[in-house]
């Protein structure tokens, strides 16, 4: 049912959707392409929310899928002149097949949920000599993608304008799917594993098939990604997307802006990406770390301020206050 | 000796106990009564101090109690036997039973007490080198009686000791207590087992939803109307 | 393949492996009693091998004297990882776990703020000196100094946990936390030992892979792993099963180093692993 206070909602999303879109289209070129890789994080850290978030299964192999999604379709478009379109495909078909082998073999037992992160922490260490260590996907070099005119036949763009409308409806569809699976039986059921697993076992749930499928759906989502986010940057750096940092980095933002929420992986990555950026420039170059020290520094402090991420902090803030002016108002929410 | 004086407690804002006063005087043999859900194990837990009250006071030999960690009311001389005896299973017995001296005030008399618990319970003797996990429920409920003896109590709180033992061993534990009591220790018997508690016990409370509903001696209690109809199924 | 070098190799990877070992039971330790693991125990394993650096430019002391003033202080580290980022998560595994990312962040670059980028080594009197067995072996001095000192350091560990009040506090927070506090055990300061414990580990640790690594602050990552590995290949907290572990990680490396050459070569102990736990998921050492 359509509640006043959904109608807001929903308004409320459609206007910022506008107004970021707008806004996009009218910054200087330095700030639009922070804005761009703001928007490939958000999209990378909503992706990796579906396992790690909505599963509860905190994967930390999921750079080798991003990997995946930048390099095979850089090597089949240089070496084999194969379609951009096509070749992300089939790196996502790829990354997605990758991503349920990794998980049966982890899931296969219920090993909780710091084992996960382990073993697919071994699965990105893995994944990084293997890439560096094969020539057909540019070794420890990797490529460089040379950009034309537009052509959207061949997923090629000049400007980044052009970047930032790609980018921008990259990650609404993203997020369009990250809402849909919150709000599907799947959603319903993921949640309950995350919960408690036995409890989810008792009422008939799946939990081998219901984890697999969401790696798969979210390692695929990572992976074309991963392609967007090769074709902005020209250069495809092994050492920037099969780095386990970039993982790290991800899963950091999803923690800040609220692991599990539909919104957290959006409000964390918004907000950091750009506010990493803006660290660079002012203090990268004045003595290298110090942006990257001070970034883990407020990392730690926001995790110990609010474990449960900006989102819900704000939530349970909002609620505490409206709490304070409405006491005597006896309503009961929806 | 341990007198409770209008406890509360409870958790996420829900009270599990209200307005509870209780007292266990010195050589005292006092049983509290209740059913599942009653607030038994939230009443023991704010003794141990695992569970603050959030309101009233816990007075020992004239401290209060409140806000002092588990570790150290264990070594002001309240032991526990906690609910389903929680002995640390891939220990030997031995290893338990010196665990449970482990406070720096009662290591030095671990030899001796040691010996007085292989006597009251010879069981355990004979199974020292055992793992605790391996145990049968019975001897698991010894090895956590001994375990809290060596801690040397001058006020022993048992939580339903009784549940889910063969009625031989009950019997042996409930021997064990008895002498327990004559030589001069307090006891604090939580239990659901009135018929079982009654008969040791000198008085009692019984407990439910969270307040006493009744108190006195053993012999009022098992009169009551009540008592009779709610717990004795008479 | 050359098989005449196999007895030094597999030397070798024993001797390496110990400390990988060691840096698992780092872990262990923590893990045992608060049920939480900071990814960031491999960056202290650089800031450990930086002090000894500091140490030795500084004061011209040797890797193995510095061990003195590095062992109390990441003690202090460690002590101080439980006091301000363990306790008031409450041991949640999963907030400890990302904050831990944080702390990646934090170390490594700070490290790089001090001692720049560049690859540092520090050389200690040791460092060149080789032993030999018969013919065919020639080990380097200061592996055979750590993989002496993690033994030792395995016996100290068995006879504390088996024989002492202290190491069965430890194993009581591990089994049942609310029993050792009804006991009478301080159950906070016991995890305050036993993380300032895992700093010494780690002190150790850094001060015998010293004198045969090169020093960079983004080496961090790489000796989380080699002990994470261990970790789970024992299931957690069987300590000595972490050593083996690590053990086996060390052989993984220097056999796939001297006999695969490439990326498969690089990567074995991360095959190795996968296929353990392909086919033993709940580790080595538990009888499924």
């Amino acid at each position: 049912m359509m509640t006043e206070h959904n109608v807001m909602r929903v308004m409320g999303v459609a206007a910022t959707i506008v107004a970021v879109g707008v806004a996009g289209w009218f910054l200087p070129d330095y700030y639009l392409g922070i804005a761009v890789k703001a928007l490939i994080y958000i999209g990378l850290a909503v992706a990796w929310n579906l396992i790690g978030g909505f599963a509860g299964q905190l994967s930390l192999g999921h750079s080798v899928f991003i990997a995946i999604g930048a390099l095979l379709p850089s090597a089949l478009l240089l070496k084999e002149g194969v379609n951009f379109w096509a070749g992300m495909a089939i790196a996502a078909i790829v990354s997605a097949l990758l991503g349920a082998v990794i998980s049966w073999i982890a899931f296969r037992f219920r090993l909780g949920h710091l084992y996960f992160a382990l073993i697919t922490l071994a699965f990105a260490e893995l994944g990084w000599f293997v890439i560096i260590g094969t020539e057909y996907l540019g070794g420890a070099s990797g490529f460089f993608l040379a950009s034309g005119p537009m052509n959207l036949a061949r997923f090629e763009f000049a400007t980044t304008q052009q970047y930032f409308v790609v980018a921008f409806m990259a990650v609404l569809a993203a997020i369009g799917l990250s809402a849909w699976i919150f709000h599907s039986k799947l959603g319903y059921y993921l949640r309950a594993i995350r919960n408690n697993e036995d409890a989810a076992q008792a009422i008939g749930i799946n939990l081998l098939a219901c984890k697999v499928v969401v790696m798969v759906i979210s390692a695929a989502l990572s992976s074309v990604i991963g392609s967007i986010y090769a074709r902005f940057s020209g250069f495809v750096d092994p050492n920037l997307f099969a780095s386990p940092l970039i993982i790290i980095e991800i899963v950091l933002f999803t923690a800040i802006g609220g692991i599990g929420t539909v919104w957290g992986p959006v409000v964390g990555a918004g907000l950091l990406v750009p506010l990493g950026e803006v660290l660079r420039g002012h203090l990268g170059n004045a003595l290298p770390g110090l942006h990257l020290a001070i970034y883990g520094f407020l990392i730690v402090i926001v995790i110990l301020v609010m474990p449960g991420g900006i989102t819900r902090g704000v939530a349970s803030i909002r609620k505490a206050l409206q709490g304070l002016f409405t006491k005597s108002r006896s309503d009961v929410p929806a | 000796m341990l007198e409770l004086q209008s406890v509360h407690a409870g958790y996420d804002g829900i009270e599990v106990l209200s307005n509870v006063s209780l007292s266990v005087g010195d050589g005292d043999y006092v049983t509290l009564l209740g059913a599942n859900n009653a607030g038994k194990s939230t009443l023991v837990n704010c003794i141990s101090g695992l569970v603050r009250p959030t309101n009233g006071r816990i007075i020992y030999k004239g401290s209060d109690l409140v806000g002092v960690p588990p570790h150290e009311i264990t070594s002001m001389g309240i032991c526990q036997v906690p609910e389903g005896r929680q002995l640390f299973p891939s220990m030997t017995v031995l290893e338990n039973l010196l665990m449970g001296g482990i406070a720096p005030n009662a290591r030095s008399r671990r030899p001796e007490r040691l010996e007085f618990v292989f006597e009251l319970f010879p069981r355990l003797a004979e199974r020292r080198k055992q793992q605790a996990g391996t145990l049968s429920g019975g001897e698991q409920q010894m090895a956590a009686i001994g375990r809290a003896l060596i801690g040397g109590p001058t006020l022993l709180v048992l939580d339903e000791p009784s549940l889910g033992l063969s009625p031989l061993f009950v019997k042996a534990i409930f021997e064990a207590l008895r002498g327990l009591h004559q030589g001069g220790l307090s006891i604090l018997l939580v239990e659901q087992n009135l018929s079982v508690a009654l008969r040791h016990a000198q008085r009692g409370y019984v407990l439910e939803r969270g307040e006493i509903v009744l108190a006195g001696n053993n012999a009022k209690l098992r009169d009551d109307p009540h008592v009779r109809r709610a717990y004795l199924g008479l | 393949m050359d098989l005449s070098i196999l007895p030094q190799t597999i030397a070798q990877g024993v001797l390496v492996g110990s400390t990988y070992g060691l840096i698992g039971l780092s872990m262990g330790l923590m893990y045992s009693v608060s049920g939480a693991i900071s990814l960031a125990q491999g960056h202290m394993v650089s800031m450990s091998m930086y002090l000894v650096l500091s140490l030795y430019t500084g004061l011209q002391l040797d890797p193995y004297v510095s061990v003195a003033i590095t062992l109390p202080v990441l003690a202090l580290a460690g002590a101080a990882l439980y006091w301000f980022l363990i306790r008031p998560l409450s041991g949640n595994a999963i907030m400890v776990f990302q904050a831990s990312l944080g702390l990646m962040f934090l170390i490594e670059n700070v490290l790089l703020m001090i001692y720049g980028g560049q690859f540092h080594q520090v050389p200690s009197i040791v460092s060149n000196r080789f032993i030999t067995f018969g013919d065919a072996m020639i080990m380097k001095l200061p592996l055979l100094i750590g993989f002496g000192v993690t033994g030792a350091l395995a016996g100290i560990l068995f006879v504390t946990l088996e024989y002492t009040d202290y190491g069965r506090s430890m194993r009581a927070v591990h089994q049942n936390e609310r029993s050792a506090a009804l006991v009478g055990v301080n159950v906070q300061k016991v995890r305050l030992w036993v993380f300032a414990m895992s700093g010494a580990v780690i002190a150790i640790a850094g001060v015998l892979l010293v004198p045969s690594t090169p020093l960079h602050p983004a080496e961090g990552l790489k000796y989380t792993l080699v002990g994470l590995m261990p970790l789970v290949l024992a299931g957690m907290s069987n300590f000595f099963g972490i050593l083996l572990s690590g053990v086996i990680i060390g052989l993984a490396e220097a056999i796939g180093t001297v006999y695969i050459s490439g990326a498969i070569g690089l990567s074995l102990p991360y095959i190795i692993f996968i296929l353990i736990l392909i086919f033993r998921p709940h580790g080595l050492f538990k009888g499924h």
